[in-house]
């Protein structure tokens, strides 16, 4: 689908949340890949869900991915205005969480990450993905 | 092997109440003795549950608060928080206590009182048991969460909004046998799907209502039980089991991995399988959620829960009768209540007590309570004493 998966920085393989963050402002989904073991996760941790390590590598995903499930949100929290999907796209391998704010989506569909929306959590922006009909 | 005996139950009206949260409790807790001819000067611990109370009404440090308010203070008191699954998880470690004869006689129970909130505020506050980071941004809610995962069944085995809607149909039908039910009327699967959409595919009423309420249930060990004046039901297995939050991260988004595996463990422990159990209450805060859990419980097989129900076979007089008591649908959910009340309904189900929502030769019964995300799910299992 997108670029085969790379390591974007060997040196720094502590990939925190404020980095996750950052990295999505600037346009680049990333995850982890476990140093030991390969398994790769759409978000930080500090430990390797499948094998223990604590090394787990930062890595560039591409910004393609297919549709695993998606929902339209009508209800939606206070702060929110109605009127999105919230989807999981897996993306060169892992799955990330979004939404799609022009269009609907389907299940299989491929989408691009090409935005990030903000919300205020206790007066601190935090970002998520946005992703668009392809 | 019986692991603990329930000797009483109590539980309030679940629907709209303005009392206090101890008082609220206290109207579970104080009928949960009196079934069980005992008194507070009986009870060695209380383990409680409550979730989200410190975020909607300022209050914290509920378990010596409702002692206090009972006239049991000066006992230990523990407070379990798993989003929806909390009482359950209350009552696993209260199970634990008691095989372990660390305690002899333990009041369990859960309570979520009256918030005041509005809907937009209940639904962020409901959202918290999502990730804070990685989901909540999204703005992704309750609803939501669940429908990723039924949109994901819909798309893998075809289950349609028709077949959830009878899971609406159904609970509302027994919801309106139950006394003690938030809702409870005939619906039809039409009046179902032309409701307004909440996160789709759920319409309003294929979500579980925002409920006040208190269950409780008086817990003692196999050999004190028949020193007590109520009907005892044993505890034979409790599973519990835990997945990844987020959502993205679980391996597969229909099984329910949390749930698989409690009910491994609880059926393991009671000696029991899937084929054993005569009815199940299992954790229908959407519609799509029972289809999930019946799946995960193994009653069916998978990508068969949809038209299990259809069928009629989890009525009240289909071949597994699942949430007798209305669920979480009908019955309602005030979230920190809903474990000890599927405790509540098992026992009174298996002594025979039900009423008019009574399932026939039920012995062997099986509560499905999930919290969370679906990252938290226990799996208790109960017999009739034999």
């Amino acid at each position: 689908m997108s670029e085969a998966t790379e390591k974007t920085d060997e040196a720094e393989n502590e990939l925190g949340y404020e980095d996750w963050a950052e990295e999505l402002r600037d346009g680049r989904l990333v995850g982890v890949e476990c140093n030991d073991c390969g398994h790769l996760s759409g978000v930080p941790r500090a430990v390797c869900t499948d094998c223990g390590g604590r090394q787990l590598d930062e890595i560039e995903l591409g910004t393609e991915g297919e549709v695993v499930s998606e929902t339209s949100i009508n209800v939606p929290p206070v702060d929110f205005d109605r009127g999105y999907q919230v989807v999981i796209a897996e993306v060169d391998g892992v799955r990330v969480t979004g939404r799609v704010e022009d269009g609907k989506v389907d299940i299989g569909e491929v989408v691009e990450f090409d935005d990030v929306h903000e919300s205020s959590d206790h007066g601190k922006e935090r970002p998520s993905p946005v992703f668009s009909p392809k | 092997m019986t692991r603990a005996s329930v000797v009483g139950v109590g539980m309030t009206e679940f629907g709209v109440h303005d009392s206090p949260l101890s008082e609220l409790f206290a109207d579970a807790a104080l009928p949960a003795l009196d079934d069980a001819g005992a008194s507070v000067d009986d009870v060695d611990a209380l383990y409680f549950g409550n979730a989200m109370s410190g975020m909607s009404e300022n209050d914290t440090h509920l378990a010596p608060k409702i002692a206090s308010y009972m006239g049991m203070s000066g006992i230990p008191c523990q407070r379990y928080e798993d989003a929806c699954a909390t009482s359950s998880n209350a009552f696993k470690n209260a199970v634990e206590a008691v095989e372990n004869g660390i305690h002899d006689v333990v009041l369990v129970g859960g309570v979520t009182p009256e918030t005041g909130l509005d809907t937009p505020e209940m639904t962020r506050v409901f959202a918290s048991a999502s990730h804070r980071q990685y989901e909540q941004p999204a703005g992704l809610t309750f609803p939501g969460v669940f429908a990723l995962l039924t949109k994901r069944h819909m798309h893998e085995y075809g289950t349609t909004e028709e077949e959830l809607a009878e899971v609406a149909v159904k609970n509302h039908h027994n919801g309106g046998l139950n006394p003690r039910a938030h809702f409870g009327k005939e619906v039809s699967v039409d009046e179902v799907l032309d409701g307004v959409v909440v996160a789709d595919p759920f319409h309003l009423m294929d979500c579980c209502p925002f409920s006040d309420g208190a269950s409780a249930v008086v817990l003692t060990s196999e050999k004190n039980a028949d020193s007590f004046d109520g009907d005892a039901v044993d505890v034979t297995g409790v599973g519990h089991g835990t997945d990844e939050v987020p959502l993205s991260e679980k391996d597969d988004l229909t099984e329910t991995r949390a749930a698989r595996d409690a009910a491994s463990e609880a059926y393991q422990e009671a000696g029991i399988s899937a084929d054993d159990v005569d009815l199940a209450e299992v954790h229908d805060c959407f519609t799509g959620a029972e289809i999930l859990a019946i799946e995960a419980l193994g009653l069916f097989e998978d990508g068969e829960g949809g038209e299990a129900t259809a069928d009629g076979k989890t009525a009240l007089d289909g071949e597994l009768p699942v949430n007798p008591s209305g669920g979480l649908k009908a019955k309602g959910h005030p979230i920190g209540a809903t474990g000890t009340a599927q405790i509540v309904e098992l026992t009174e189900q298996i002594r025979g007590e039900a009423g008019e929502r009574q399932v026939d030769d039920a012995e062997i019964g099986v509560a499905h309570n999930l919290g969370g995300d679906s990252a938290t799910t226990l799996v208790t299992a109960m017999e009739a004493r034999q």
